[in-house]
């Protein structure tokens, strides 16, 4: 990976919890606050309905739900058991900041923790997220404050332990309970809409992959005849032993086997309900990525406080500003006036070397990533 | 003889169940009872006390999809030949829009439809009737009936439809993609009744991608069928007739019709004396009571009852007691040689049909 990427973007914006997105100049701009009104909401279910198997079927879904919660962004992202998350719908996140997130940011998203881990439920906001696994909060926390304040994602899933997220994010607000109920409540038919989405897209479309050029897919019915497969299925098919492979899935109704360093083959079986394949089987390859980050914070902010010499006050100042905390909650934590504060971070840049809050996030990153 | 769904409870849109309900309607899709619960979830919106599918073809006679309201005697009088009268046959093979038809708006100019009520909808128990009319393949409607027993929908109600129609068309097309779909691997190729039964498709180059059993049977027991194939081609007439009254047509189909994107839907059906036709109930009902040689009083208390009037409602319009007209019933029934009500219905119907004159010709499809 090339850790010289990874260096936070600059720009002009710098408000809190969003050093690195940006709200402003995105094409969808600020989402105008909603109705739940059924009026509006049912000619944009038929709209659904009507682009099930289509390409633009996630565009509708993130506008049928941007239409009930306003946010500053939209996206639509796929997280999958083994290879790192990708983007399928980015309509507003510029491509420095996608780049920055694909290079290594993404370990640090709870949602990928959450997918991963398999506690994955409908409609989750980052306190869910947190909620569902108790962790140490400082990834999350430092998350928050580098790439995203706080997400609302409907997840849906689709084949082969892949799910589909449709995420709103937000630069201040926290989503709060009621606009998760709202969703909530149309959750499975979203969610229904979305199965036949995928089932429609696996028979129906003969050559296109619902999720992501990069992964070879190979669908099988019940007595194991090819029914489909991608172009990446086939260039890639050619590192898999077939004698082996129909040896291992055969035994096992699914599974995962490592075919080299950078790739993984796993596969699943349809209940016999399944409309569309009874019985049948998926196999995916899929590039191995790294997992969650699960390296002690602690551990690293103290080398990292070492390495720069800083006192104890401007530990306790780097963390909080780290966790996404502005000088008037560091001020109030630290029971110092906001002058004070702002003295020593102006003896923190001198230390660091640095002139923006942007850049000790970048220089914190590269430690954790290089301590990893 | 109510039957059907009554004792759902109401279905607010946009409520707090709603959309675990629809969701469980599109769970559904591709299976056998996604119209049944489709038009439940309907009648638990507009508070309807029974509903009942039905596919309209371009030429053939109605089918029944769902059936919770007709008993078996109303359905035998109806193919029988009554659908002929039905109005929503007739509004479908006329202008074949799809869409929300209240049954008052179609009714509004010919007043001897509204006699049909009288048949068939008193027969029923329905009092008032929305049609949900949905395209299918093979100019075919799937349309879904909402109906109520004892009293008038409202503006409203007609609204609430309306406003689902977008949601309920998008279902029920990932639903029959789906049959499509699901068509394909089945070599036997057997669909469902939501589609015309005896269909070839073609890709947009002509090729063939789909055909069912019953238009491989009618291919092998028709010779005629290949010639009126190559007329249907190369004149583009879109219609072609042959053997027996049978009919081939084609229509082109959508460019994300799933097994064949702009290809063609053939279909065979039979034509004939299965075309609406407008009503002289009147002059059938004149000439009914002049066959069976049946006196003024005994053809008033006829007409009366064919109108759907009960006893009593006979005996307060003639100003004489239920006991006389339990008498004249009885002698004439004695006359027409029946017992029962249903008989007497179904002696009328030849007279209704010879009566009353073709409708007119398609505009849609002309």
């Amino acid at each position: 990976m090339n850790r010289a990427r990874l260096s936070i973007v600059g720009g002009s914006d710098n408000q809190p919890g969003s050093r690195l997105a940006t709200s402003s100049g995105s094409p969808v701009g600020r989402i105008s606050r909603s109705t739940f009104s059924a009026n509006s909401l049912l000619p944009s279910l038929g709209r659904l309905a009507a682009r099930v198997g289509h390409a633009d079927f996630y565009e509708v879904a993130l506008e049928l739900i941007g239409g009930l919660v306003s946010c500053d962004r939209r996206l639509v992202m796929r997280y999958s058991r083994f290879d790192r998350p990708g983007f399928i719908v980015n309509q507003s996140l510029p491509s420095n900041y996608e780049a920055s997130y694909l290079d290594g940011l993404y370990r640090f998203d709870p949602l990928f923790r959450v997918v991963r881990s398999g506690e994955v439920t409908g409609v989750m906001t980052f306190r869910d997220m947190r909620e569902s696994q108790p962790v140490d909060s400082f990834y999350d926390e430092f998350f928050a404050s580098v790439m995203i304040h706080d997400e609302l994602a409907v997840m849906l899933p689709a084949v082969g332990g892949i799910c589909i997220a449709l995420c709103f994010d937000r630069d201040r607000r926290r989503f709060r309970d009621v606009e998760v109920f709202k969703l909530r409540q149309l959750y499975s038919l979203i969610d229904t809409l979305h199965r036949l989405h995928i089932e429609r897209i696996l028979i129906g479309s003969r050559g296109g992959s619902p999720f992501d050029v990069k992964m070879a897919v190979l669908l099988t019915d019940a007595d194991g005849r090819p029914l489909f497969f991608n172009s990446i299925w086939e260039t890639l098919a050619g590192r898999v032993d077939e004698g082996k492979l129909a040896a291992a899935t055969s035994a096992q109704p699914s599974g995962e086997h490592v075919i080299d360093e950078d790739h993984i083959l796993h596969w699943e079986t349809f209940p016999q309900s399944n409309a569309v394949v009874p019985g049948g089987r998926i196999h995916m390859i899929e590039r191995s990525s790294p997992g969650y980050f699960n390296a002690n914070a602690q551990v690293i902010f103290g080398a990292f406080a070492d390495r720069f010499h800083l006192t104890p006050r401007e530990k306790e100042i780097v963390w909080l500003m780290l966790r996404g905390y502005p000088t008037s909650m560091i001020a109030k934590a630290l029971a110092v006036s906001p002058g004070t504060v702002k003295n020593h971070r102006y003896r923190i840049y001198f230390k660091l070397d640095i002139t923006t809050e942007r850049e000790i996030f970048s220089l914190f990153l590269n430690d954790i990533l290089l301590a990893n | 003889m109510k039957l059907g769904n009554s004792s759902s409870a109401p279905l607010p849109v946009g409520g707090p169940e709603f959309y675990g309900v629809l969701g469980a309607v599109a769970s559904e899709v591709g299976r056998s009872r996604f119209y049944r619960d489709l038009a439940r979830f309907l009648g638990r919106i507009v508070r309807s006390d029974f509903c009942l599918v039905m596919r309209y073809a371009r030429f053939s006679a109605p089918d029944f999809l769902v059936n919770e309201v007709m008993s078996p005697e109303a359905v035998d009088l109806y193919f029988a030949g009554y659908y002929r009268f039905d109005p929503f046959y007739n509004y479908w093979r006329q202008r074949g829009h799809c869409g929300v038809v209240p049954v008052r708006t179609i009714l509004g100019h010919n007043t001897n439809e509204h006699e049909y009520f009288n048949v068939i909808y008193r027969e029923a128990h329905i009092h008032d009737e929305i049609a949900i009319f949905l395209p299918a393949p093979g100019g075919a409607s799937v349309t879904i009936f909402v109906d109520r027993s004892a009293d008038n929908f409202d503006e409203s109600d007609i609204e609430l439809m309306n406003l689902l129609y977008p949601t309920i068309a998008g279902l029920h097309k990932v639903h029959l993609d789906w049959l499509f779909l699901n068509s394909n691997h089945d070599i036997a190729g057997t669909l469902s009744r939501e589609i015309p039964r005896a269909i070839l498709i073609l890709d947009r180059d002509g090729r063939r991608v789909f055909t069912s059993r019953e238009w491989r049977d009618a291919e092998r027991r028709n010779p005629q069928l290949d010639r009126a194939m190559r007329a249907l081609k190369e004149e583009q007439p879109g219609l072609v007739e042959f053997s027996d009254n049978m009919v081939v047509h084609a229509e082109k189909l959508r460019s994300d019709f799933p097994i064949a994107p702009n290809g063609t839907i053939c279909v065979i059906e039979p034509r004939g004396d299965s075309a609406p036709v407008t009503m002289d109930y009147a002059g059938s009902v004149n000439r009914f009571i002049a066959a069976h040689g049946l006196t003024p009083r005994e053809g008033r208390i006829v007409e009366l009852i064919l109108s759907g009037y009960p006893t009593e409602e006979i005996a307060r319009k003639l100003r004489i007691s239920r006991g006389t007209v339990k008498n004249h019933r009885g002698r004439l029934y004695y006359k027409l040689d029946i017992t029962t009500e249903r008989e007497l219905f179904s002696l009328f119907l030849p007279h209704l049909l010879k009566a009353s004159l073709p409708a007119e010709p398609s505009a849609k499809f002309a």
